[in-house]
Protein backbone atom coordinates (compact mmCIF):
# COMPACT_ATOMS: atom_id res chain seq x y z
CA UNK A 1 0.00 0.00 0.00
CA UNK A 2 2.84 2.42 0.47
CA UNK A 3 4.22 2.09 -3.05
CA UNK A 4 1.87 4.23 -4.63
CA UNK A 5 1.96 6.71 -1.80
CA UNK A 6 6.22 6.85 -2.19
CA UNK A 7 5.64 7.33 -6.24
CA UNK A 8 3.05 10.12 -5.72
CA UNK A 9 5.18 11.72 -3.12
CA UNK A 10 8.02 11.97 -5.48
CA UNK A 11 6.19 13.08 -8.59
CA UNK A 12 5.08 16.19 -6.34
CA UNK A 13 8.27 16.89 -4.98
CA UNK A 14 9.21 16.49 -8.73
CA UNK A 15 7.11 18.78 -9.73
CA UNK A 16 8.02 21.23 -7.40
CA UNK A 17 11.79 21.32 -8.13
CA UNK A 18 10.96 21.73 -11.40
CA UNK A 19 8.34 24.68 -11.00
CA UNK A 20 10.86 26.68 -8.38
CA UNK A 21 13.38 26.52 -10.98
CA UNK A 22 11.54 27.58 -13.84
CA UNK A 23 10.27 30.69 -11.28
CA UNK A 24 13.80 31.06 -9.96
CA UNK A 25 15.15 31.62 -13.63
CA UNK A 26 12.37 33.68 -14.59
CA UNK A 27 12.40 36.18 -11.50
CA UNK A 28 16.25 36.46 -12.27
CA UNK A 29 16.94 36.50 -15.81
CA UNK A 30 13.62 38.32 -16.94
CA UNK A 31 11.92 37.69 -20.25
CA UNK A 32 14.04 39.68 -23.23
CA UNK A 33 12.43 43.19 -23.66
CA UNK A 34 11.94 43.74 -27.52
CA UNK A 35 10.65 46.83 -28.94
CA UNK A 36 7.11 46.58 -29.34
CA UNK A 37 6.91 49.37 -32.38
CA UNK A 38 10.11 50.27 -33.70
CA UNK A 39 11.97 47.70 -36.69
CA UNK A 40 15.48 47.56 -35.58
CA UNK A 41 17.86 46.49 -38.68
CA UNK A 42 19.36 42.92 -37.72
CA UNK A 43 22.47 44.87 -38.18
CA UNK A 44 23.10 49.07 -38.66
CA UNK A 45 23.36 49.95 -42.58
CA UNK A 46 26.04 52.76 -43.28
CA UNK A 47 24.86 56.09 -44.57
CA UNK A 48 25.52 57.14 -48.29
CA UNK A 49 27.78 60.18 -48.26
CA UNK A 50 25.53 63.44 -48.94
CA UNK A 51 25.83 67.25 -48.37
CA UNK A 52 22.63 69.17 -47.48
CA UNK A 53 22.38 72.69 -45.24
CA UNK A 54 21.11 73.28 -41.86
CA UNK A 55 18.65 75.84 -41.16
CA UNK A 56 21.28 78.18 -40.15
CA UNK A 57 22.59 77.61 -43.98
CA UNK A 58 26.04 75.35 -42.24
CA UNK A 59 27.12 72.62 -44.66
CA UNK A 60 25.38 69.13 -42.80
CA UNK A 61 26.82 65.41 -44.02
CA UNK A 62 27.17 62.18 -42.78
CA UNK A 63 29.93 63.19 -40.34
CA UNK A 64 27.72 65.72 -38.50
CA UNK A 65 25.40 62.56 -37.70
CA UNK A 66 28.18 60.93 -35.68
CA UNK A 67 28.07 61.60 -32.17
CA UNK A 68 24.32 61.74 -31.36
CA UNK A 69 21.41 59.58 -31.74
CA UNK A 70 19.04 61.06 -34.10
CA UNK A 71 15.16 60.56 -35.62
CA UNK A 72 15.00 61.71 -39.02
CA UNK A 73 11.80 62.80 -40.53
CA UNK A 74 11.12 63.26 -44.24
CA UNK A 75 8.68 66.13 -44.26
CA UNK A 76 8.01 69.19 -45.41
CA UNK A 77 6.90 72.86 -44.15
CA UNK A 78 3.44 73.52 -46.42
CA UNK A 79 1.90 70.00 -44.94
CA UNK A 80 -0.60 71.04 -42.48
CA UNK A 81 -1.38 67.79 -40.61
CA UNK A 82 0.66 64.48 -40.69
CA UNK A 83 3.86 66.72 -40.52
CA UNK A 84 3.36 69.35 -37.96
CA UNK A 85 1.66 66.07 -35.63
CA UNK A 86 4.85 64.21 -36.29
CA UNK A 87 7.10 66.65 -35.54
CA UNK A 88 4.66 67.53 -32.40
CA UNK A 89 4.92 63.68 -31.48
CA UNK A 90 8.65 63.64 -31.36
CA UNK A 91 9.59 66.62 -29.61
CA UNK A 92 7.11 65.70 -27.05
CA UNK A 93 8.43 61.85 -26.25
CA UNK A 94 12.13 63.54 -26.38
CA UNK A 95 11.26 66.29 -23.86
CA UNK A 96 9.31 63.16 -22.12
CA UNK A 97 12.34 61.16 -22.08
CA UNK A 98 15.03 64.07 -21.01
CA UNK A 99 12.58 64.89 -17.98
CA UNK A 100 12.87 61.04 -17.08
CA UNK A 101 16.57 61.92 -16.30
CA UNK A 102 18.01 59.96 -19.03
CA UNK A 103 21.47 61.23 -19.79
CA UNK A 104 21.56 63.47 -22.28
CA UNK A 105 24.13 61.54 -24.49
CA UNK A 106 20.64 59.04 -24.91
CA UNK A 107 18.16 61.53 -25.87
CA UNK A 108 17.87 61.76 -29.50
CA UNK A 109 18.31 64.81 -32.05
CA UNK A 110 15.17 65.63 -34.13
CA UNK A 111 15.49 66.13 -37.68
CA UNK A 112 13.24 67.38 -40.06
CA UNK A 113 14.78 66.51 -43.91
CA UNK A 114 13.00 68.68 -46.27
CA UNK A 115 11.63 66.95 -49.32
CA UNK A 116 10.10 70.45 -50.70
CA UNK A 117 13.43 71.95 -51.25
CA UNK A 118 11.74 74.17 -53.75
CA UNK A 119 9.88 75.96 -51.21
CA UNK A 120 11.58 74.91 -47.59
CA UNK A 121 14.78 77.06 -47.61
CA UNK A 122 17.18 77.95 -44.82
CA UNK A 123 15.01 80.91 -43.88
CA UNK A 124 11.49 78.75 -43.57
CA UNK A 125 13.52 75.65 -42.02
CA UNK A 126 14.66 77.78 -39.45
CA UNK A 127 11.34 79.32 -38.54
CA UNK A 128 9.28 76.08 -38.66
CA UNK A 129 11.54 74.11 -36.55
CA UNK A 130 11.95 76.51 -33.78
CA UNK A 131 8.30 75.77 -33.12
CA UNK A 132 9.23 72.26 -32.08
CA UNK A 133 12.15 73.23 -29.40
CA UNK A 134 15.40 74.81 -29.48
CA UNK A 135 17.65 71.61 -30.49
CA UNK A 136 15.51 70.88 -33.81
CA UNK A 137 17.41 70.82 -36.80
CA UNK A 138 15.84 71.47 -40.13
CA UNK A 139 18.05 70.13 -43.27
CA UNK A 140 17.82 71.35 -46.72
CA UNK A 141 19.29 71.41 -50.08
CA UNK A 142 19.92 70.29 -53.36
CA UNK A 143 17.44 67.57 -54.94
CA UNK A 144 20.08 65.24 -56.41
CA UNK A 145 22.07 65.41 -52.87
CA UNK A 146 18.50 64.57 -51.16
CA UNK A 147 18.41 61.67 -53.53
CA UNK A 148 21.50 60.05 -52.75
CA UNK A 149 20.25 60.04 -49.27
CA UNK A 150 16.43 58.87 -49.17
CA UNK A 151 17.75 56.34 -52.23
CA UNK A 152 19.54 54.63 -49.73
CA UNK A 153 16.92 54.83 -46.88
CA UNK A 154 14.07 53.49 -48.82
CA UNK A 155 12.22 56.88 -48.44
CA UNK A 156 9.70 58.00 -51.15
CA UNK A 157 8.96 61.07 -52.14
CA UNK A 158 7.13 62.92 -55.24
CA UNK A 159 5.56 66.28 -56.24
CA UNK A 160 1.92 65.53 -56.51
CA UNK A 161 0.22 68.46 -58.46
CA UNK A 162 -2.69 69.86 -57.28
CA UNK A 163 -5.69 71.55 -58.79
CA UNK A 164 -4.82 74.97 -58.00
CA UNK A 165 -1.49 74.84 -59.96
CA UNK A 166 0.30 74.43 -56.81
CA UNK A 167 1.53 70.90 -55.27
CA UNK A 168 1.57 68.41 -52.22
CA UNK A 169 4.54 66.36 -51.66
CA UNK A 170 3.30 62.77 -51.49
CA UNK A 171 6.19 61.24 -49.10
CA UNK A 172 7.21 58.21 -46.34
CA UNK A 173 5.66 58.71 -43.15
CA UNK A 174 8.66 56.52 -41.46
CA UNK A 175 10.81 58.32 -38.70
CA UNK A 176 14.51 56.88 -39.11
CA UNK A 177 16.40 56.21 -36.13
CA UNK A 178 20.28 57.24 -36.94
CA UNK A 179 22.63 55.73 -33.88
CA UNK A 180 25.84 57.27 -33.17
CA UNK A 181 28.08 55.65 -35.87
CA UNK A 182 25.71 57.64 -38.44
CA UNK A 183 24.40 53.99 -39.37
CA UNK A 184 20.57 53.68 -39.80
CA UNK A 185 19.75 51.54 -37.05
CA UNK A 186 15.78 51.12 -36.50
CA UNK A 187 12.55 52.14 -37.61
CA UNK A 188 8.93 53.56 -36.70
CA UNK A 189 6.56 52.99 -39.16
CA UNK A 190 3.55 55.65 -39.27
CA UNK A 191 1.82 56.70 -37.38
CA UNK A 192 4.05 58.22 -34.67
CA UNK A 193 3.05 58.44 -31.32
CA UNK A 194 4.28 59.85 -28.24
CA UNK A 195 3.93 56.94 -26.16
CA UNK A 196 5.46 53.82 -29.10
CA UNK A 197 8.59 56.13 -28.81
CA UNK A 198 8.90 56.88 -25.28
CA UNK A 199 8.65 52.54 -24.74
CA UNK A 200 11.13 51.98 -27.09
CA UNK A 201 13.54 53.77 -27.31
CA UNK A 202 15.07 52.52 -23.91
CA UNK A 203 15.07 49.33 -25.99
CA UNK A 204 17.25 50.49 -28.92
CA UNK A 205 19.13 51.51 -27.00
CA UNK A 206 20.44 48.28 -25.13
CA UNK A 207 23.56 47.01 -25.68
CA UNK A 208 24.97 50.31 -27.15
CA UNK A 209 27.68 52.24 -25.69
CA UNK A 210 25.91 55.39 -25.62
CA UNK A 211 23.27 53.89 -23.44
CA UNK A 212 25.03 53.02 -20.41
CA UNK B 1 -10.19 75.55 -22.85
CA UNK B 2 -11.73 74.78 -26.42
CA UNK B 3 -14.56 77.13 -27.03
CA UNK B 4 -16.86 76.47 -29.69
CA UNK B 5 -20.20 78.78 -30.44
CA UNK B 6 -22.46 78.19 -33.08
CA UNK B 7 -22.69 81.49 -34.53
CA UNK B 8 -25.83 80.41 -36.89
CA UNK B 9 -27.41 77.93 -38.80
CA UNK B 10 -29.49 78.92 -41.65
CA UNK B 11 -30.79 75.57 -42.75
CA UNK B 12 -32.68 75.03 -45.86
CA UNK B 13 -35.46 72.25 -45.11
CA UNK B 14 -34.66 72.76 -41.33
CA UNK B 15 -37.19 70.84 -39.16
CA UNK B 16 -38.00 72.65 -35.79
CA UNK B 17 -36.13 69.39 -33.91
CA UNK B 18 -32.98 71.47 -34.73
CA UNK B 19 -30.19 72.27 -37.18
CA UNK B 20 -29.46 69.18 -39.69
CA UNK B 21 -25.59 69.63 -39.36
CA UNK B 22 -24.03 70.40 -36.26
CA UNK B 23 -19.88 69.87 -35.29
CA UNK B 24 -18.51 69.21 -32.31
CA UNK B 25 -14.40 68.62 -31.08
CA UNK B 26 -13.65 71.38 -33.11
CA UNK B 27 -10.15 72.10 -32.84
CA UNK B 28 -7.89 74.23 -35.42
CA UNK B 29 -4.47 74.98 -35.31
CA UNK B 30 -2.58 78.26 -35.74
CA UNK B 31 -0.27 77.99 -38.45
CA UNK B 32 3.27 77.83 -37.77
CA UNK B 33 5.68 80.57 -37.81
CA UNK B 34 7.57 79.91 -41.08
CA UNK B 35 4.48 77.84 -42.76
CA UNK B 36 1.10 79.52 -44.22
CA UNK B 37 -0.78 77.00 -43.81
CA UNK B 38 -2.74 74.81 -40.85
CA UNK B 39 -5.15 72.17 -40.22
CA UNK B 40 -8.69 71.91 -38.35
CA UNK B 41 -10.61 68.83 -37.30
CA UNK B 42 -13.99 68.01 -35.93
CA UNK B 43 -16.85 65.86 -36.16
CA UNK B 44 -19.53 66.60 -38.21
CA UNK B 45 -23.23 65.22 -37.51
CA UNK B 46 -26.13 65.04 -40.40
CA UNK B 47 -29.72 65.03 -37.60
CA UNK B 48 -31.53 65.09 -40.69
CA UNK B 49 -33.48 62.20 -42.90
CA UNK B 50 -30.99 63.13 -45.76
CA UNK B 51 -27.75 62.99 -47.43
CA UNK B 52 -25.79 66.57 -46.97
CA UNK B 53 -23.04 67.30 -49.22
CA UNK B 54 -20.77 70.14 -48.46
CA UNK B 55 -19.77 71.82 -51.38
CA UNK B 56 -17.38 74.66 -49.51
CA UNK B 57 -15.91 75.57 -46.59
CA UNK B 58 -14.15 79.24 -45.97
CA UNK B 59 -12.94 81.44 -43.27
CA UNK B 60 -12.98 85.38 -42.68
CA UNK B 61 -9.50 84.52 -41.10
CA UNK B 62 -7.99 82.56 -44.20
CA UNK B 63 -7.96 83.16 -47.66
CA UNK B 64 -9.00 79.31 -48.69
CA UNK B 65 -10.48 76.25 -46.78
CA UNK B 66 -9.78 73.51 -48.46
CA UNK B 67 -11.30 69.75 -47.34
CA UNK B 68 -8.27 67.09 -47.64
CA UNK B 69 -8.00 63.44 -47.02
CA UNK B 70 -4.58 62.43 -45.84
CA UNK B 71 -4.54 58.73 -46.52
CA UNK B 72 -0.95 56.28 -45.29
CA UNK B 73 -0.27 53.25 -47.90
CA UNK B 74 2.69 51.58 -47.26
CA UNK B 75 3.91 54.38 -45.13
CA UNK B 76 4.09 56.73 -47.56
CA UNK B 77 1.44 59.68 -46.92
CA UNK B 78 -0.51 61.02 -49.76
CA UNK B 79 -2.59 64.29 -49.26
CA UNK B 80 -5.78 64.72 -51.77
CA UNK B 81 -8.67 67.57 -51.85
CA UNK B 82 -12.08 66.70 -52.08
CA UNK B 83 -14.53 68.88 -54.21
CA UNK B 84 -16.81 67.88 -52.26
CA UNK B 85 -18.39 65.58 -48.82
CA UNK B 86 -21.30 63.82 -48.74
CA UNK B 87 -22.99 62.48 -45.15
CA UNK B 88 -25.43 60.10 -45.53
CA UNK B 89 -28.61 60.54 -43.08
CA UNK B 90 -28.45 60.31 -39.72
CA UNK B 91 -24.46 59.74 -39.51
CA UNK B 92 -21.29 61.82 -38.29
CA UNK B 93 -18.01 62.03 -39.81
CA UNK B 94 -15.05 62.71 -38.07
CA UNK B 95 -12.32 64.95 -39.40
CA UNK B 96 -8.98 63.78 -37.60
CA UNK B 97 -5.05 64.04 -37.78
CA UNK B 98 -3.97 61.39 -40.94
CA UNK B 99 -7.48 61.23 -42.59
CA UNK B 100 -9.81 63.55 -43.81
CA UNK B 101 -9.32 67.32 -42.40
CA UNK B 102 -9.61 70.92 -43.22
CA UNK B 103 -6.71 72.97 -44.60
CA UNK B 104 -6.28 76.32 -43.44
CA UNK B 105 -4.29 77.96 -45.92
CA UNK B 106 -2.62 81.70 -45.98
CA UNK B 107 -3.88 83.23 -43.07
CA UNK B 108 -5.09 87.18 -43.54
CA UNK B 109 -3.25 88.60 -40.76
CA UNK B 110 -1.25 86.94 -38.25
CA UNK B 111 -2.77 84.32 -36.22
CA UNK B 112 -1.38 83.28 -32.94
CA UNK B 113 -2.54 80.90 -30.70
CA UNK B 114 -5.75 82.03 -28.32
CA UNK B 115 -7.46 84.03 -31.68
CA UNK B 116 -10.51 83.29 -32.57
CA UNK B 117 -11.36 82.12 -36.18
CA UNK B 118 -14.60 80.85 -37.83
CA UNK B 119 -15.20 78.07 -40.55
CA UNK B 120 -18.50 78.25 -42.62
CA UNK B 121 -19.86 75.33 -44.08
CA UNK B 122 -21.98 75.67 -46.84
CA UNK B 123 -24.26 72.56 -47.46
CA UNK B 124 -26.98 71.32 -50.13
CA UNK B 125 -29.02 74.36 -51.18
CA UNK B 126 -28.21 77.14 -49.07
CA UNK B 127 -27.39 75.24 -45.79
CA UNK B 128 -24.87 77.15 -43.51
CA UNK B 129 -23.08 76.06 -40.22
CA UNK B 130 -20.73 78.35 -38.95
CA UNK B 131 -18.43 77.34 -35.79
CA UNK B 132 -15.90 79.37 -34.07
CA UNK B 133 -13.02 78.54 -31.99
CA UNK B 134 -9.71 79.72 -30.91
CA UNK B 135 -6.93 78.63 -32.80
CA UNK B 136 -4.22 76.24 -30.63
CA UNK B 137 -0.72 75.83 -30.42
CA UNK B 138 1.07 72.83 -31.37
CA UNK B 139 3.38 72.46 -28.43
Amino acid sequence: MSQPRNNFSFILIAIALIGGGWFFMRAYTGPVARPAYATVLPSPMVLPDFTLNDHNGSTFTRESLKGSWSLLFFGFTHCPDICPATMQSLAVAREKLAAQGRAAATLPRIILISVDPERDDAEVLKSYVSNFGQDIIGLTGDLSELQKLTKRLGIYFAKSPADDGGYNVDHSAAVLVINPSAEFHALFSAPQRVEKLLHDWPLILVGSPASR
Amino acid sequence: MLLVLYLAVLIAGCGESGPPLTATGVVAFAPLPGSEVSAAYLTLHNHSQEALTIQQVSSPEFAKVEIHESMTVDDVIRMRRLDSLTLDAGTSMQFVSGGKHLMLIEPVSELAPGKSVALQFEYNAGGVLIVSTQLKTRM
